[in-house]
């Protein structure tokens, strides 16, 4: 690891506010912590391509899907629990390049509405890439299209390596419908943390 | 950043530090300049920084070196300082096996000797140090010569010095470093040549004794090095700063450099088995591995002109620049691009960069870093580099039947994830040919399988779109198709229909794993029989977790139990696996997570999974697609990643156990000090002084000692896991080497008869055409349209038994720690004298084992 140019225990300015503990507590979660987070992405990004892109990085436990409050659909930013603390790290220094294209889904919501306000979103991505500590200090639009996702540590949720491929815990899922088909029946707030 | 750093790390750079130009001269005396202001202040800061400088980023060296030089001038004591650190760090490199380190640190020393930090002697006695090591270990009789891997190691390294040195010392000390040339020429006289066919990413099929004509890494290097000495020890790729200076560094004085010390080779084996030599020089080679592996993919036309010196310093260069920048990845492409060369060498950077990507057994870090080490290349050099990359693609992709599978595998993987990151732009209609070769075509299958992964990497219709130049390729797509459900419509069984809507709308009512076996126990099984049982069971929760990769965690979380109970034991778990299979048909992504997760929550053995893939109706895909290897290579690969786990814990819970014990004696001591001090005042135990702190004590003591017994307790826990983890290692490989061993027998035997080892020239007759099988296929290749069309004429039955055996191969070279172990065993029952030939070959060269030894 070359230490020349930067700092592995450094950690990000960025301050969860919602975060119980102390500095102390928020700052050793951060460095044992095996999620990792993943902006800029498209509305369209299915879990099923960040399986195939993050795990040519590491195992992956989970993924969470960040979701539109209203229109329960992805609203462009996701985090991946993985196994192992070096895994995550390698992900958060090297990036992994990013996902070339995204499918408009068949969804009829209205996507356009997410926070990122991404006006309907589009398709055909380019290839750039971010750097989750800003080593690559490109120009960022708002609306440009030719960005790739934007992966940190910075989540504060801090996910206690298990030892063990099972884990029984029984949680909430949020994108588990058990009511019916409907996505308006997922309760988002059930998912918030 | 403080001046004086931010002008140590960005010498020779072009960058703002020196108005962005690159003059050596204007360089080094501005940062002398500027550090000398500030050696009295920060003295050791300095001195840690230039010397992380200089190893991190080696090939400023020289420069570094000429500083160095320099402010010997001004305050010796500094510069003295800086050799003992060398020293020491030296030292423990040679101490702990940090090959890199060893291999910079004697770089770094060279270039001292030449600014006149150190004698050129005190070199040469470095050299001869390891030299006499290297000696000893490949000495038949006092050494061990398993070890060789160590003795070319230190040879490499010495070499490695003389282009930055060379003329200096031939100039100073011709009779000392003629006396080390003499010994490396005579240690090369001795040692064995190595000849890694496990390890080369082309298997040579065609010709016949290639391996034994070519130089092996150390006769390459020592030739490249003759080839420098004959050109009076001139070479382009290594800046020479320090003879700006050479009137000034000639008056400085010139510092002791302590002796170093080998650590003596492992003894040699009591009883030299084969077994045992294999696995000794196995143990070396992981800890002396070789640095590269050169591709050779570029013809001579095409590669830069370079001396040949001038190549190897520029891969050394490449291949520091791509270890000690790793993770820092804008640093890391801009050195790649500014080596302090006057040449070009994109040819080289490509071939280097893809020589460590396919690595074998494995590269220094992960494939996913090379992959953006050449994206961010591509977009460092734009005008350049992405013509070499795309030309080092058709390249790979001519030998690709050649190809290692690991390596196909890796280059697949890599390939897909660069395209997606450049729009999925490639001139697919180059490989339009492929469709009129066999399904079973390396070159096919590589072309399918790439857009397997693109697809997964995007979508179908982007993937599609992306291939419009060569519409007919669409054949090769994956099925466009979601999840294939059973009982998606009451067409088939209605009463598996039935009880599949039953089931569903239990999930939906949120009734408990609990609920559902009592369902099925009570009112399906003992009507309906297990099969169906399972296979409702299965299809209805496969078909509410296929939504997507969490929806499938959530229902494996909540109904595993379910699953588990109706499939307890292999055979049925083979029945669950077929179901998933059926189930995710048209999606080999989806299969292999379902797949993947079920071992996660253990409801899959892999010992069923092993079976499953080795079950009839799929041994007649292996040769065609990548699904089932996946899947098998996931169960291995997440076997090995419990056991690795265990090590981890272990290791971790032993030095606890010794902290613990400490703790727990030290308390122990103070409370019986404690205790002590009472008796001696009264004669008898009296607690009445101060009964606060002895109850603490006490407590104390029992507490850490609870604490230790504790700790102990789970560390033996642990080991017993460990234990049981090796046991199911070894019958989860002796169950696969068995298997390959059934599968492939009766083939090989009728595909390539009782061929013996007779022929070890290698394969070419095992691997020659069989003129029946491809005479229809001659036909074929004459409709290629590429210019690059390598005929393909190999039968189904011959491609069948050689990507089985490269899997063989690559499976066995890739656990090849963890089979070691269990190797004896694995000789007795499944790689016996009577195997065929070619499987033992496969295995063995896998494994690093030579018939010969």
């Amino acid at each position: 690891m070359a230490l020349l140019f930067k700092d592995p225990n450094k950690i990000s300015a960025y301050r969860d506010r919602r975060f119980p503990g102390t500095q102390e507590e928020y700052e050793n979660a951060l460095q044992t912590t095996t999620t990792v987070y993943i902006g800029n992405m498209s509305f369209y990004t299915t879990e099923e391509q960040l399986y195939e892109l993050f795990s040519r990085a590491g195992e992956i436990k989970k993924i969470v899907m960040g979701l539109d409050k209203n229109t329960k659909t992805p609203c462009g930013y996701g985090k991946l629990v993985q196994k192992e603390l070096e895994e995550q790290r390698q992900v958060v220094d090297y990036g992994v390049g990013s996902l070339g294209s995204f499918q408009p889904s068949h969804m009829s919501h209205n996507y356009g509405t997410g926070r990122h306000g991404g006006g309907g979103g589009g398709h055909g991505y380019g290839g750039s890439h971010r750097h989750g500590r800003g080593d690559y200090h490109r120009k960022r639009y708002r609306e440009d299209d030719r960005r790739g996702p934007d992966i940190s540590n910075r989540n504060s949720e801090n996910e206690p390596r298990r030892n063990s491929d099972h884990d029984s815990r029984q949680e909430k899922n949020p994108r588990f419908r058990e009511h019916g088909d409907s996505d308006d029946e997922e309760d988002d707030r059930k998912r918030q943390k | 950043m403080s001046s004086w750093r931010s002008l140590i790390l960005r010498i020779g750079e072009k960058s703002s530090e020196y108005g962005g130009v690159i003059d050596f001269k204007d360089h080094i005396d501005a940062c002398f300049g500027a550090v000398r202001r500030e050696l009295d202040h920060s003295e050791d800061e300095i001195l840690t920084f230039l010397l992380q400088c200089s190893e991190q980023l080696p090939h400023k060296i020289p420069l570094y070196g000429t500083l160095i030089g320099l402010l010997n001038l001004e305050n010796e004591d500094f510069v003295k300082k800086i050799v003992e650190s060398t020293q020491k760090s030296l030292q423990d490199a040679l101490d702990s096996g940090d090959c890199n380190k060893v291999r910079v640190s004697m770089r770094f020393l060279t270039v001292l000797m030449c600014s006149k930090v150190i004698q050129p002697s005190s070199l040469v006695v470095i050299f001869e140090t390891l030299l006499s090591s290297a000696a000893t270990i490949v000495d038949d009789e006092k050494g061990n010569t398993s070890w060789q891997a160590r003795a070319d190691f230190f040879i490499t390294c010495i070499l490695s010095c003389l282009p930055w040195g060379g003329s200096e010392l031939v100039e100073q000390i011709p009779e000392e470093i003629e006396r080390v040339m003499v010994g490396i020429e005579a240690y090369l006289s001795i040692r064995r040549h190595v000849s890694d066919v496990g390890l080369s990413v082309f298997e040579d099929i065609n010709k016949i004794n290639k391996l034994h004509v070519e130089q092996d890494f150390v006769e390459d290097l020592w030739s490249r090095i003759q080839d420098l000495s004959k050109n009076s020890w001139k070479l382009e790729s290594v800046p020479r700063p320090h003879l700006l200076y050479e009137a000034q560094l000639v008056a400085g004085k010139s510092h002791d450099f302590g002796p170093i010390i080998c650590q003596e080779q492992p003894d040699t084996p009591v009883e030299l088995s084969r077994l045992n030599f294999g696995s000794q020089k196995y143990e070396a080679e992981l800890k002396y591995p070789q640095r590269i592996r050169r591709l050779n993919i570029f013809s001579a036309s095409k590669t830069e002109d370079l001396q040949p010196i001038d190549r190897f310093v520029v891969e050394e260069y490449l291949l520091d620049v791509l270890f000690y920048l790793n993770g820092c990845r804008k640093e890391c492409a801009a050195c790649m691009v500014g080596l302090p060369v006057p040449f070009r060498y994109e040819y080289l950077m490509a071939e280097t960069i893809f020589s460590q990507l396919l690595l074998l057994p494995q590269p220094p870090f992960k494939p996913i870093y090379y992959t953006l080490v050449i994206i961010d290349l591509c977009k460092s050099l734009p005008g350049a580099f992405p013509a070499v990359v795309a030309g080092a693609v058709r390249a790979l992709f001519d030998r690709i039947s050649e190809l290692d599978m690991e390596c196909r595998t890796r280059l697949i993987l890599w390939f897909s994830h660069h395209l997606s990151n450049f729009q999925f732009i490639w001139p697919w209609e180059e490989w339009a040919y492929v469709l009129e070769l066999p399904k079973w075509a390396p070159q096919r299958v590589f072309v399918q399988e790439v857009l397997d992964r693109e697809v997964r990497l995007s979508y179908w219709d982007k993937v599609k779109q992306s291939i419009e130049s060569t519409p007919a390729l669409e054949e090769l797509l994956p099925p466009k198709g979601g999840p294939d459900f059973r009982y998606s419509s009451d067409d088939g069984d209605k009463t598996e229909y039935t009880l599949s809507r039953e089931l569903n709308s239990m999930v939906k009512g949120r009734k408990t794993a609990r609920d559902v076996i009592i369902w099925l126990e009570e009112s399906v099984t003992p009507i309906n029989g297990l099969d169906v049982s399972l296979r409702v069971v299965v299809q209805t929760l496969l078909d509410i977790g296929s939504k997507s990769f969490t929806h499938l965690i959530t229902v494996l979380e909540r109904y595993g139990q379910v699953i588990a109970k109706i499939c307890p034991n292999e055979e049925t778990q083979i029945m669950l696996i077929s179901e998933v299979s059926s189930f995710w048909k048209n999606s080999a992504q989806s299969t292999a997570i379902t797949i993947d997760r079920m071992m996660g929550y253990r409801l899959i053995s892999n010992l069923a999974i092993v079976k499953w893939v080795f079950s009839p109706s799929n041994i007649d895909l292996f040769h065609t697609t990548d699904r089932l290897w996946e899947i098998l290579i996931n169960a291995l690969n997440k076997t090995y990643n419990r056991i690795s786990d265990l090590r981890k814990e272990i290791s971790h819970l032993k030095k606890s156990v010794v902290k613990a014990e400490q703790i727990a004696a030290t308390a122990k001591a103070e409370l019986d000090n404690a205790e002590k001090k009472l008796m001696l005042v009264d004669g008898e135990p009296v607690v009445g002084e101060n009964p606060a702190r002895m109850k603490r004590l006490k407590s104390n003591a029992e507490k850490t000692k609870e604490n230790e017994v504790s700790t102990r307790e789970s560390l033996e826990s642990k080991e017993a896991l460990f234990a049981r983890a090796l046991e199911e290692n070894e019958a989860l490989f002796l169950s696969l080497y068995k298997n390959f061993f059934a599968v492939l027998m009766e083939r090989l035997h009728e595909t390539f008869g009782e061929k013996t080892l007779d022929h070890v020239g290698g394969d070419s007759e095992a691997m020659a055409v069989d003129e029946e099988d491809t005479s229809a296929m001659d036909t074929d290749k004459e409709n290629g349209n590429s210019k690059s069309n390598v005929g393909y004429t190999i039968g189904e039955k011959e491609q069948w038994c050689l990507s089985t055996l490269g899997y063989v191969k690559a499976f066995s070279r890739q656990y090849a720690s963890e089979i070691w172990p269990h190797m004896v065993k694995l000789e007795e029952e499944v790689v016996t004298e009577s195997v065929h030939p070619l499987f033992r070959k496969a295995v063995y060269s896998g494994l690093r084992l030579h018939g010969d030894q």
